[in-house]
């Protein structure tokens, strides 16, 4: 079925890649895109005066699907009575707040104007669930980013310093099991976290591997760009939730500065949710923000860029591959506590968490998130992410652009917030006002860029005809002024438009469609991928618990599944 | 003849994948690597089937056509109001899904084999978490084993070969570098092959725990015995226990099933815990049915609940004890009831199995069972894994593709299927009385 | 003081019966019509409270003034009372599920048996039971470790396994005897167990007391010996005994305390030898 052609007409468009700020003009979509001009006697016809126009939301990393969303899931029932949502003529029935049920899942974003979700860390050996998980999340395109820094292959390559072999192994990964990009979550760290050990500074070497994490790090970002895929190496640091580790992120970036080579504007290393990883302080009794030392460094390099991890003072669910920090977290906070270990690979973690106002740690944490957002100057080197569940649920996504939008919102939860921290942070100095224009880089155009996605993130001819419409007048609200009514109009979109197809109608999902599944199909040479077969056939066995032909997932298991095919270097 | 590579089969929970099925004409003549019971499912899948759709007309039943018992079963679905769906855990997750969807749309109850087997464990899960991790891991590094109310031997008969005691990692050299320790309540084949077997008393298992961890935080123990085991070997165990390297405690039903159930869950995840704290420890069950994972991982992400999953307020509820199918049936509370490849009537209580006969029963099913001879409607199906496709999960939630090596006869089609047919009946149904 | 009747029709569903709707809170300035037309549901099906009871009487403007009666046992219903902050419900017959879950105020009167989760995650007010009651009576909901906080459940006969489980106030007291693990995880409160106990008496506790005057089974090994008292105080009740006093749950780092009564309990002779 062929979508119909729609006329956006009179709508308030801002498209920053298209340096559209504001406009009052009409937007066409024929076949799933976006398109110059449409018959309109023919096209459905919707009325967009006094709302904004905007390419619908890119969500570079969240926790959506997967083995370790889904104990997270399981861990939770009292997490999800709070929240029951029944079934509709066109929805499923769901469940879930900070670990909500699939189908829930792709309608909440899709009621918020998002249209594309990428779920940032995977097991490859559990991709298969994985990506089953993604086929039941409608409404959003979607990509999985599998997990490499403790990856035995991986460890070994390095070792011998096989880097090409390396970067042939990284193709074979993300082609067998459908992945999109590479994640490294505390490299190294896991590895030794499975023997009870902890997470390591960078030039610890990997217990029984006799590498280091800064070779993994500066190793694995050599070979994603030599394979030219289109999002470059993200990742979780080491140190991650620890006083003072705001080091060792820096250590961390500046470990590839080299890789990047002379300054092509192309960055070659993603440093995620940051929050967690840009503290000061020795303890947690003086724990202090460090978002100053990593603005500093961004706003002086071009081969980084990165994305926040804001908290929301709300009752939520960490979870991420880093066992052993989640470890510690169960340890302080006495809290419910899941690991799940994965072989010749990565592990898991996973503990439920209240951030309060009150509580000193939390909001030093609030405030790290906030300044670090406001202290770096280019919106392109900045996502907006909570991530979700970690920080906060993706549906407070509003309240956070409304924060960045509003002192003033800013400065009514910081009277609230710890007296003791409130007078350690140099937030409510901090005069900066994101535009509107600079709120919509961080959550579509800046995301879409770094992920490589052409089509998605702007409303230019031939994008993807992904799109929000929200009931935003600015001659009736000023964000800066009137924050609440701006998180409200954010909150549920009057149209969202996913290729085409009308499927958000006033904030209600109105069509379910599957979306597609993107993952990198990277071609190395015919000698280097034999080479590196060889090498997989004669170590798996003894690696892995299951037979490769059955590790390697096949397309028909996958619903729209969209190779995106890149020439490397090796 | 054919040869098939990797095929999984599909018995218990340890899904090992690496069977080659020799395939000639339609019949598989032999099948390699597998078990005893592995084998002996590849090689007679084919005895005892059930030939037709059966109805019953008249108070008997009697052979039908597919349409027809399709007909009777939406039927029976959409006039309850409060019907249940039990069983799917020997299904793949494909039908997983289409049973949801079903049991949404009739606004049932939809459970599965987990509630009387592991089923009592996530209860535990709520409320302490568990610290687990993938078979490899324990091929790789344990030195330590320790089999809880199980017995691998004779239920999981490669678990050892394959994932843990005898197997071969990269740090462990097989069972020279390892020591298996069984707690039972009798010496279970398994425990005759241990380094060290604990024998406790029946329904003991909390109280032994219990003074594992008192032992560990080393609280003195104002007893003798508890469990039937003198204080001073538990305190020898909890030394054992804190000095491996790595160490697994493997439970089954012997644990999930007996005095305390879900508790005595709560009670070894906590002592997983706990151990943590001193050295490097998981925990995982034993699980039998070769799908019961992927039912609970299936139903979790599409409802946020792994079983016992209520739909009758239009939107997913749970609460084991409310909303499970035993308990429900103990209460008297269903009014039909779809079975699909389990056998309630034989393995629930008897006055369960009573209560179940009582309102419509419809069982889906590739063999005769006790069940299928009392249901009012019975379809046969085909076997996933044999003559089917579909994905299973194993015990330790690892993905794994389900082959078909032969073709099912003629009209037998599989769960998935079949369900989809009842839905597309139920939504007809609904239409037209709607 | 004003009184509305639910009197039970006759062949009730034997469905279950979702009457969450039946409170002083819901019930308050409605005519004996408009309460007939509150949503139930039985089982999948939405209905009313009329297809279910004859409502007779005469409301209050206010809950605190208003007292329901239910007259039949209805073992399938379902959360009646849950939420309420004041007034009373009478039950003359059986009840079912979650009977006062959620409470905050007010009083409940089951001159019956009560099912499982009597008293759910219960904050205040008081409950009495005049027959048995089911598992997990004022326990937590799955996952979520907070049981019963304040109030108070009074038990004539006996009650399931888990009462009280992550119960962190409030009292509870049961005549008869107590199903397995009473007082699980508890944090705090106190429970009052006139009868007899199979045993894991305070599992995992971390705080709070149990006074338990009839038998139970070998204590756990994660409670020690403190002192024998001749009497336990159990809120403002003296409770004649002598009884043992242990700590614990030691396995859990738990500071609760056990009060267990000595001559009924002889085979607890061993611990003297730790005083
Ligand atoms: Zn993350």
């Amino acid at each position: 079925m062929t979508p119909q052609n729609i006329i956006i007409k009179n709508g308030t468009v801002f498209d920053p890649v298209n340096r559209i700020d504001g406009e009052v003009m009409d937007i066409a979509v024929s076949n799933g895109k976006i398109v110059e001009r449409v018959n309109e006697s023919s096209a459905i016809v919707i009325d967009a005066s006094g709302k904004v126009v905007l390419a619908g939301g890119v969500d570079i990393h969240s926790h959506i699907a997967g083995p370790k969303v889904n104990m997270g899931r399981i861990l939770r029932p009292e997490d999800h009575y709070r929240n029951l949502k029944p079934k509709t003529a066109v929805k499923r029935s769901g469940v879930g707040t900070s670990c909500p049920s699939t189908f829930t899942t792709g309608y909440d974003y899709s009621e918020m104007g998002y249209t594309t979700v990428f779920e940032p860390a995977n097991p490859p050996l559990k991709m298969l669930h994985v990506i089953d998980e993604l086929n039941d999340t409608p409404m959003l395109d979607k990509a999985c980013y599998p997990l490499f820094g403790n990856n035995w292959h991986v460890m070994e390559y390095l070792k011998d310093n096989r880097h090409d072999e390396l970067a042939a192994y990284v193709a074979w990964m993300l082609k067998s099991v459908k992945g999109y990009a590479v994640k490294l979550v505390n490299p190294g760290g896991v590895e030794n976290w499975k023997w009870g050990g902890e997470t390591t500074p960078l030039d610890e070497p990997v217990k029984h591997f006799d590498v280091t994490p800064r070779q993994i790090i500066q190793g694995m970002c050599n070979a994603v760009k030599r394979l030219n895929l289109p999002h470059q190496m993200h990742i979780h640091a080491n140190m991650l939730g620890t006083p003072g580790n705001y080091e060792t992120a820096l250590e961390t970036l500046d470990s590839v500065r080299q890789i990047a080579g002379a300054n092509d504007g192309k960055p070659v290393i993603h440093l995620t949710h940051v929050q967690f990883n840009i503290y000061g302080g020795t303890n947690w009794m003086n724990l202090s923000s460090g978002a100053e030392h990593l603005a500093k460094y961004i706003n002086n390099h071009n081969h980084a860029s990165i994305d926040i991890g804001q908290i929301v003072f709300s009752d939520t669910t960490t979870m991420t591959a880093d066992g052993p920090f989640e470890f510690k977290l169960q340890g302080m906070t006495g809290a419910r506590w899941i690991n799940g270990d994965i072989e010749a690979e990565t592990g898991c973690g996973i503990v439920p968490i209240h951030y309060k106002k009150s509580n000193y740690v939390h909001a030093i944490m609030w405030i790290t998130g906030l300044e670090a957002s406001l202290m770096i100057d280019d919106p392109w080197k900045v996502c907006m992410t909570t991530d979700h569940p970690n920080g906060g649920y993706f549906t407070t996504y509003p309240r956070v652009m409304a924060w960045l939008m509003s002192k003033k919102a800013r400065q009514k939860l910081t009277n609230k917030v710890n007296k003791r921290a409130r007078s350690k942070t140099a937030l409510e100095s901090l005069d900066r006002e994101y535009t509107f224009s600079e709120v919509l880089i961080s959550t579509r155009a800046g995301t879409a860029r770094l992920l490589g996605l052409k089509n998605k993130g702007h409303l230019g001819v031939g994008a993807d005809a992904d799109i929000a419409i929200h009931d935003l007048d600015f001659r009736k609200i000023d964000p800066s002024t009137t924050p609440r009514k701006f998180r409200k109009a954010m909150q549920k979109a009057v149209y969202t438009i996913k290729d085409g197809e009308i499927v958000v109608k006033d904030g209600e999902v109105v069509k379910s469609v599957p979306g597609r599944i993107y993952w990198a199909d990277a071609k190395v040479s015919d000698d280097l991928a034999r080479t590196v077969e060889t090498d997989l056939r004669q170590k798996f066995q003894d690696y892995y618990t299951v037979q490769m032909s059955n590790y390697i997932i096949a397309e028909k298991h996958i619903v729209n599944s969209t190779p995106v095919r890149v020439n490397a270097e090796v | 003849m054919q040869t098939y590579q990797d095929v999984v089969c599909t018995v218990c929970g340890c899904l090992c994948d690496d069977i080659e099925v020799d395939v000639d004409g339609n019949k598989v003549m032999k099948a390699r690597n597998a078990c005893a019971m592995g084998t002996s499912k590849f090689l007679s899948y084919t005895h005892d089937r059930i030939e037709t759709p059966m109805v019953r007309k008249n108070g008997s039943t009697q052979p039908a056509n597919l349409d027809e018992a399709v007909t009777k079963v939406a039927e029976m679905l959409v006039n309850a109001k409060y019907p249940a769906i039990y069983g799917l855990a020997l299904s793949s997750c494909e039908a997983v899904k289409v049973a949801i969807e079903l049991t949404e749309e009739v606004g049932g109850v939809m459970d599965n084999q987990s509630v009387v087997c592991h089923g009592p464990g996530v209860l535990g899960l709520h409320e302490i978490g568990v610290s687990t991790c993938s078979l490899g891991e324990i091929k790789h590094r344990a030195d330590l084993i320790i089999c809880w109310g199980c017995n691998p031997d004779e239920a999981h008969p490669r678990h050892f070969e394959r994932y843990s005691y005898t197997a071969k990692g990269r740090w462990r050299n097989g069972k020279a570098d390892r020591k298996l320790v069984v707690v039972d309540v009798r010496q279970t084949s398994t425990a005759r092959k241990a380094d060290k077997f604990v024998q406790i008393d029946q329904g003991k298992d909390y109280e032994l725990v219990n003074a594992l961890r008192t032992a560990l935080r080393n609280e003195q123990i104002q007893q003798e015995k508890v469990a039937g085991v003198p204080v001073e070997d538990i305190e020898e165990l909890a030394e054992l226990l804190r000095n491996a390297e790595f160490g697994v405690i493997l439970f089954g039903l012997g644990v999930t099933q007996t005095v305390g159930k879900g508790r005595n869950i709560d009670g070894l995840f906590s002592l997983t815990r706990d151990l943590n704290k001193y050295t490097k420890f998981q925990i995982m069950p034993a699980r039998g049915h070769f799908n019961v994972n992927g039912v609970n991982e299936v139903s979790a992400w599409q409802t946020g609940f792994p079983y016992g999953i209520d739909f009758s307020h239009g939107y997913p509820w749970y609460n084991p004890g409310e909303t499970t199918v035993t308990d429900i049936v103990r209460r008297g509370e269903n009014d039909a009831m779809l079975v699909i490849a389990s056998d309630p009537i034989a393995h629930f209580p008897k006055d369960l199995a009573n209560r179940i006969r009582k309102s419509p029963l419809a069982a889906i099913d590739p063999v005769h069972s006790v069940t299928t001879l009392v249901a009012d409607v019975v379809i046969p199906s085909a076997f996933a894994g044999i003559e089917c496709e579909g994905i299973a999960y194993r015990m330790d939630g690892v993905a794994l593709p389900l082959k078909k090596v032969v073709e099912p006869s003629q009209g037998v089609l599989s769960d998935e299927d079949i369900l989809k047919k009842i839905l597309g009946k139920v939504r007809e149904l609904k239409g037209r009385s709607g | 003081m004003a009184d509305i009747t639910l009197t039970a029709k006759a062949n009730p569903p034997f469905q279950p019966l979702d009457l969450r709707e039946i409170s002083p809170d819901n019930f308050a300035g409605k005519t004996p019509e408009q309460i007939a037309s509150l949503p139930i549901w039985i089982g999948n099906h939405p209905s009313t409270l009329g297809a279910v009871f004859d409502v007779k009487g005469e409301t209050s403007a206010t809950p605190q003034d208003l007292t329901i009666t239910i007259e039949g046992g209805l073992p399938n219903s379902r959360r009646i009372g849950a939420k309420m902050t004041a007034g009373k419900i009478i039950i003359n017959g059986q009840t079912g599920i979650y009977a006062g879950a959620e409470m905050k105020n007010g009083q409940i009167i089951v001159n019956g048996d009560a099912g499982e989760w009597a008293g759910l995650a219960m904050k205040g007010g008081s409950i009495e039971i005049t027959g048995n009651a089911g598992n997990f009576l004022g326990a937590a909901y799955r996952g979520a470790r907070s049981g019963m906080k304040g109030g108070i459940i009074v038990v004539k006969g006996n009650a399931g396994s888990e009462a009280a489980a992550w119960m962190s106030g409030g009292l509870i007291k049961i005549s008869g005897d107590a199903g397995l693990m009473p007082g699980i995880h508890m944090t705090g409160g106190s429970i009052l167990i006139g009868g007899n106990c199979p045993g894991r008496v305070g599992a995992s506790m971390t705080g709070g007391k149990i006074a338990v005057v009839g038998k139970t089974d070998d204590l756990l090994a994660g409670f020690q010996i403190e002192e024998i008292k001749d009497k336990a105080k159990i809120e403002n009740d003296k409770i004649p005994g002598p009884f043992y006093a242990f700590s614990g749950d030691n396995a859990e780092a738990g500071t609760g305390k056990l009060f267990i009564h000595k001559e009924k309990n002889p085979h607890l002779a061993g611990y003297e030898a730790f005083l």
